[in-house]
């Protein structure tokens, strides 16, 4: 993600059918996807804005909104451009980990895995600034890119019934950052103490889509 | 007042949807079955959507600590008042001391019993529904448990002038048997791709709670890996995993998914969703966007007929 922004807008944003009450447009960054969000407001009827990694989804009050109207307003918010800068301005924000033992129980098999030492991994996983593209799937749960590619890592082949608040995982080529305990299938190499979220607090999460993350190796 | 003896398998307080809060990846929540709270809600003179008690599959036993006024409606397990037999979709009178007891339904998932006088319960980014793997709304954030108690904010007065019924034609029927009146979208995979879907019967896995309903019995094969970059889904969304056995999600489901998303329940069907019991039976029946309003707009006006504030 990071550097790698196109510099354009969405060429042929689609318009897509997520249900009667539901519709959604193909994005081509998270970039865009915010960009889209925040011009979906003052539109009677509409319920709520998710947005996806590559796409932003509208759900509405068939019977209060007009459908015509939300499907024209997405395209053409979709297809606006969307620059580098605008996603430069988010904050950045470094996040405290202990990496392996009990708190990062998948280190030791990743490290085998991948062919690099633990140490290493950490020295990888660290070194790069990584960027928020998505809030999404539970309370808080963050999706960031910007993991050093020899780091990418398939699913668990069986997710965990339980995984605890603060974990660290990776998959594929994202780092993920479970805010509360939850199910989940990544593979996770540590944990922070840094409480991201809270439903008391002023704004409930402490990431948001845009903020870039280092992470800093603790010792227990 | 009314003191919780049992709460059964899972038993919260669910209010409107949770709206505009996806961005922080938190569900809508509220009710299971809308129409059915909106019913019970009726006839203790509450707002469609004001908090419910939610019951899941039965085992509920409460004792009211002052008079109350409460009704019942949705999944009908046998329910007594002080051991006697009491009715669904009726205004009933608790005096301090009664003792109420809802057992696990034959058919459906879910009983709504509502009190008069509106229930007090936590708020949480607009919402009393309760969220319970976020921890917030309803009591305390959690199910009830024994010895909870819900408190009302008004007091109600005891008149048989407040004795209602639900007309007889507004009584949702729960069966042994759905349909459910679905679209089928394109987005992640082609059209026909799920025409299986449409095939047969299918039932309901026991593992299936509020997040989602699973699928048993109907297995669909997709040309697609399984997997692809996460992307929006919300209540009433068919997401289909690789080991190809659907999932209809449910009011808590995440907000984004990685499956792909083969199919949706029209938004006037999903209260249908809340009364789906393992093993029940469900049937996917084919529909089109625009039938699907003209639907809505039917339905919405019938329950309107009663429950005047009502919308799906």
């Amino acid at each position: 993600m990071t550097g790698k922004v196109k510099d354009v807008g969405n060429s042929n944003p689609r318009v897509t059918c997520l249900g009667d009450d539901m519709l959604s447009v193909g994005v081509d960054n998270p970039v865009q996807a915010k960009f889209v969000t925040e011009r979906m407001t003052n539109i009677p009827g509409l319920e709520d804005i998710v947005a996806g990694m590559d796409s932003v989804a509208i759900r509405f009050d068939p019977l209060v909104a007009n459908k015509s109207v939300i499907e024209a307003t997405l395209s053409r918010a979709a297809n606006s451009v969307a620059t580098m800068s605008e996603w430069g301005v988010g904050k950045i924000i470094e996040i405290p980990v202990t990496y392996g033992g009990d708190e990062g129980p998948d280190l030791p098999a990743l490290s085998t895995a991948l062919k690099l030492s633990v140490d290493e991994i950490i020295v990888r996983h660290t070194a790069t600034l990584h960027c928020v593209e998505l809030i999404g799937f539970l309370p808080g749960f963050a999706y960031l890119s910007g993991l050093e590619p020899s780091l990418a890592t398939p699913r668990l082949k069986s997710p965990r019934t339980r995984v605890p608040a603060g974990s660290i995982a990776i998959s594929g080529a994202q780092t993920g950052i479970y805010a509360l305990p939850s199910p989940g299938g990544w593979s996770i190499i540590g944990r922070t103490n840094k409480i991201l979220f809270d439903p008391e607090g002023p704004t409930p999460t402490t990431l948001e889509a845009g903020d870039r993350v280092r992470f800093v190796a603790q010792s227990k | 007042m009314l003191r919780i003896i049992n709460a059964g398998p899972f038993c919260t307080l669910q209010g409107h949807p949770r709206r505009g809060q996806k961005k922080f990846g938190i569900p809508e929540s509220g009710p299971a079955d809308a129409v059915s709270m909106a019913l019970a809600n009726r006839l203790v003179g509450s707002p469609a959507y004001a908090t419910c008690i939610e019951i899941t599959l039965g085992g509920f036993e409460a004792e009211a600590e002052s008079a109350l006024s409460i009704a019942l409606t949705g999944a009908e397990g046998a329910a007594t008042l002080n051991g006697v037999p009491c009715d669904y979709h009726k205004t009933l009178f608790l005096n301090k001391g009664d003792l109420l007891i809802v057992r696990p339904p034959k058919f459906g998932a879910r009983t709504y019993l509502a009190i008069g006088g509106q229930i007090q319960a936590d708020t949480a980014f607009q919402s009393t529904s309760t969220y319970v793997l976020g921890g917030f709304g309803g009591y305390d954030g959690r199910k009830l448990q024994p010895n909870d108690m819900l408190r009302v904010d008004r007091d109600i007065k005891l008149t048989t002038d407040a004795m209602l019924a639900t007309p007889q034609h507004l009584r949702p029927f729960i069966g042994a048997a759905t349909l459910l009146r679905t679209l089928q979208l394109d987005a992640d995979v082609p059209l026909n791709a799920s025409d299986a879907l449409f095939g047969g019967d299918a039932s309901i896995a026991s593992n299936s709670d509020r997040t989602g309903v699973r699928l048993q019995n109907l297995t669909l094969s997709l040309d697609h890996d399984g997997l692809m970059r996460s992307a929006p889904v919300a209540a009433g969304i068919v997401q289909c995993p690789p080991d190809g056995a659907p999932i209809i999600l449910g009011p808590d489901a995440q907000t984004t998914g990685g499956y792909p998303r083969i199919a949706c329940i029209i938004r006037s069907d999903r209260h249908l969703i809340g009364q789906l019991a393992p093993n029940a039976r469900v049937r996917f029946v084919a529909c089109e966007p625009e039938e699907a309003v003209a639907i809505l707009k039917q339905k919405t006006d019938l329950i309107r007929t009663w429950v005047p504030d009502f919308s799906f």
